[in-house]
């Protein structure tokens, strides 16, 4: 019979193996490498955004080429699925302007851009993917974002 | 100047928590000291959100954050002067022995690598399209999120109907900062987890009346490997982990209500409570699961109908939230379908695959080693100890919430609902993961015959 000490101790070994398991399986992620910094306002955007479109200081491009404060016409943003993350990142930064989510299942399907060629509409960012005709040749941005700024028309201006 | 104004937001949102926890804590004779710290942390940010949050209504600018200030230290110099005049003796817990020293060490030097994680990464995109955006559109609004955010259809991805707890506590940086700094940010989130570590030592150490246990689930909880090594880790800048924390406090100080009829420890459970709502839209489940247990807990030791009017605070919150959303004309978010009879029996053929991943998902060493199986064998342990109304809490505690977020995929509006369950199901279960810690601490500590610890 299982004398009370050998039931503690057989307990306490249960307890330190399982522990051990638990450690040995749990550890791998200790060797997680970071670079801290740069401490910059854009920190994580700059990171998403200078590894969509190359380059550096992916924020302050977009917020540079985005329409003057005072032209308060809405920002249209065209991008495919796949490019989700820049999509959202210019829509994100376009605060607070009125903007436009147009996401396609694939950069080819099919969309009536004549729609954005409004004077409603300042400025169209293109998400990997080429302006389609019709539209004034872009400025890029990076390898993978276009701007297309549209001059306002007569009745664009917003109180 | 960046780093003054954002030690300055932190003193008075500790300022402020510190108020409160002192205020629930009237009536002990002895204050811990690192136990008030913790609770100053998740107060303070509760305090100073929904401050910002309410206060926006009437101010705005340097008139809202001067407010706030006023409130928050006027909390701080009242709680500590309540504190006084009670005669409350503070101390702080020392180690005893070399083991309690060693797994001191342990802890410390684990905040250490969370700190170093969490400035060494960036944002995760949730922490930085749901939670960052909210502060930041306010900052720049006057620290006000206007009403056009909330019906603006082209931003729904950025989850306008979510709580402000986290956000508006990042908010509150901002304006001590006087900028926008997704840097300086990243401060805020290991500070959860370490107060966090901080307040599953104290509970888990009166659960067990063992402080070596409390200790041991500090420093282990570190080696969760999905803490840090998915999306919506502790350094992220999630609400997932934070919740999870509330929602420990609101347990753990429930149980400890339950086993010492303490008044203190009931205040306190309320308090996280009423902050979780605040925190997520899963807070809601979450509340609703303590305050099951607490209403049955004030029933069972007879105690005065009174005490559950410290309820009232989580529902009021949640209801002012719902007003709030509803004249603000919120565009509503397709993530889910409304729950109908109807909607379920047409989705009821995804349960033999939602079951299958939520399995697959609690034995996947990669995001959890082997921790619900140390769950599982804990409340094995438990249950061949003693079948009481400690083990039914924690049971419900965790299985209640696994089953309702598992349920929550039958109507999931996502085409692909399996990757909606693929993106989500791991960070739904790390808001559980710290409650279950006290499960595996209660388990390997020795039976409550034996003679206690004074554990502080």
């Amino acid at each position: 019979m299982a004398t009370p000490a050998r039931n503690v101790s057989a307990r306490t070994l249960v307890v330190v193996l399982l522990g051990l398991t638990f450690l040995l399986l749990g550890k791998r992620h200790l060797l997680h490498r970071a670079k801290i910094g740069p401490a910059t306002p854009f920190h994580s955007s700059d990171q998403y955004l200078n590894a969509a479109m190359g380059g550096r200081d992916g924020t302050e491009r977009i917020l540079r080429a985005l329409p003057a404060g005072a032209d308060h016409r809405s920002i249209a943003v065209v991008y495919p699925q796949s490019e989700a993350v820049l999509g959202f990142l210019v829509l994100y930064l376009s605060w607070p302007r009125p903007v436009l989510n147009i996401r396609l299942p694939t950069a080819n399907t099919p969309y009536p851009f004549e729609t954005l060629r409004s004077p409603e509409v300042a400025a169209v960012f293109f998400c990997n993917m080429e302006p389609p005709s019709g539209f004034p040749p872009g400025v890029p941005l990076g390898k993978n974002l276009i701007m297309v700024r549209q001059d306002a028309g007569p009745t664009n201006s917003r109180p | 100047m960046t780093i003054a104004g954002l030690l300055f937001a932190f003193v008075t949102l500790l300022l402020a928590g510190a108020g409160v926890a002192l205020l629930a804590q009237r009536g002990r004779a002895r204050i811990n000291f690192l136990e008030t710290w913790a609770l100053s942390w998740f107060f303070g940010s509760g305090v100073v959100s929904f401050l910002l949050w309410s206060g926006g209504a009437f101010l705005s600018g340097i008139g809202l954050q001067t407010s706030v200030t006023v409130v928050a230290v006027t909390l701080g110099v009242f709680g500590f002067a309540l504190a006084r005049k009670s005669g409350a003796r503070v101390f702080f817990p020392k180690p005893h022995g070399a083991t309690e020293w060693l797994l001191v060490a342990v802890i410390g030097l684990e905040l250490g690598l969370m700190y170093y994680a969490a400035l060494g990464t960036n944002l995760g995109w949730d922490g930085l399209l749901n939670w960052e955006a909210k502060a930041r559109y306010a900052f720049q609004n006057h620290g006000i999120l206007p009403a056009a955010y909330f019906q603006d259809e082209a931003r729904v991805f950025t989850h306008p109907g979510y709580p402000l707890w986290v956000p508006f506590t990042e908010l509150w940086l901002y304006l001590g900062m006087g900028a926008a700094n997704q840097f300086w940010l990243k401060f805020l989130f290991p500070g959860f987890y370490a107060m966090g570590v901080v307040l599953l030592v104290v509970l888990a150490s009166r659960l067990t009346e063992r402080r070596w246990a409390g200790l041991l689930v500090g420093a282990l909880i570190f080696f969760v490997p999905c803490l840090i090594n998915v999306s919506g880790g502790a350094q992220e800048g999630y609400v997932d982990l934070p919740l999870g924390l509330l929602y420990l406090g609101g347990v753990g100080y429930l149980l400890l209500a339950g086993t010492s009829g303490e008044t203190a420890s009931w205040r306190l459970s309320a308090l996280f409570l009423a902050l979780l709502p605040w925190a997520k839209r899963e807070g809601a489940i979450l509340w609703l699961v303590v305050v099951i247990g607490g209403v049955v807990l004030v029933w069972r030791r007879r105690r005065s109908w009174q005490y559950q009017l410290w309820l009232l605070p989580g529902a009021g919150i949640l209801l002012a939230w719902k007003i709030f959303l509803h004249r603000m004309k919120l565009t509503a978010s397709d993530d889910f379908v409304p729950v109908t009879l109807a909607t379920l029996q047409t989705n009821l053929p995804r349960a033999g695959t939602i079951a299958r991943l939520l399995g697959e998902e609690l034995i996947a060493t990669s995001r959890w080693s082997i921790f619900w199986v140390l769950v599982a064998l804990g409340f094995g342990v438990l249950l061949l100890r003693a079948r009481d109304r400690q083990l039914l809490i924690l049971a419900s505690a965790i299985f209640a919430p696994m089953a309702a977020y598992a349920g929550a995929y039958f109507f999931s509006g996502w085409g692909d609902w399996v990757e909606h369950i693929h993106s989500s199901l791991t960070r739904l279960l790390l808001q559980l993961m710290p409650v279950a810690w006290l499960v595996i601490a209660l388990a390997v500590s020795p039976p409550r015959d034996r003679p206690a610890e004074d554990v502080g």
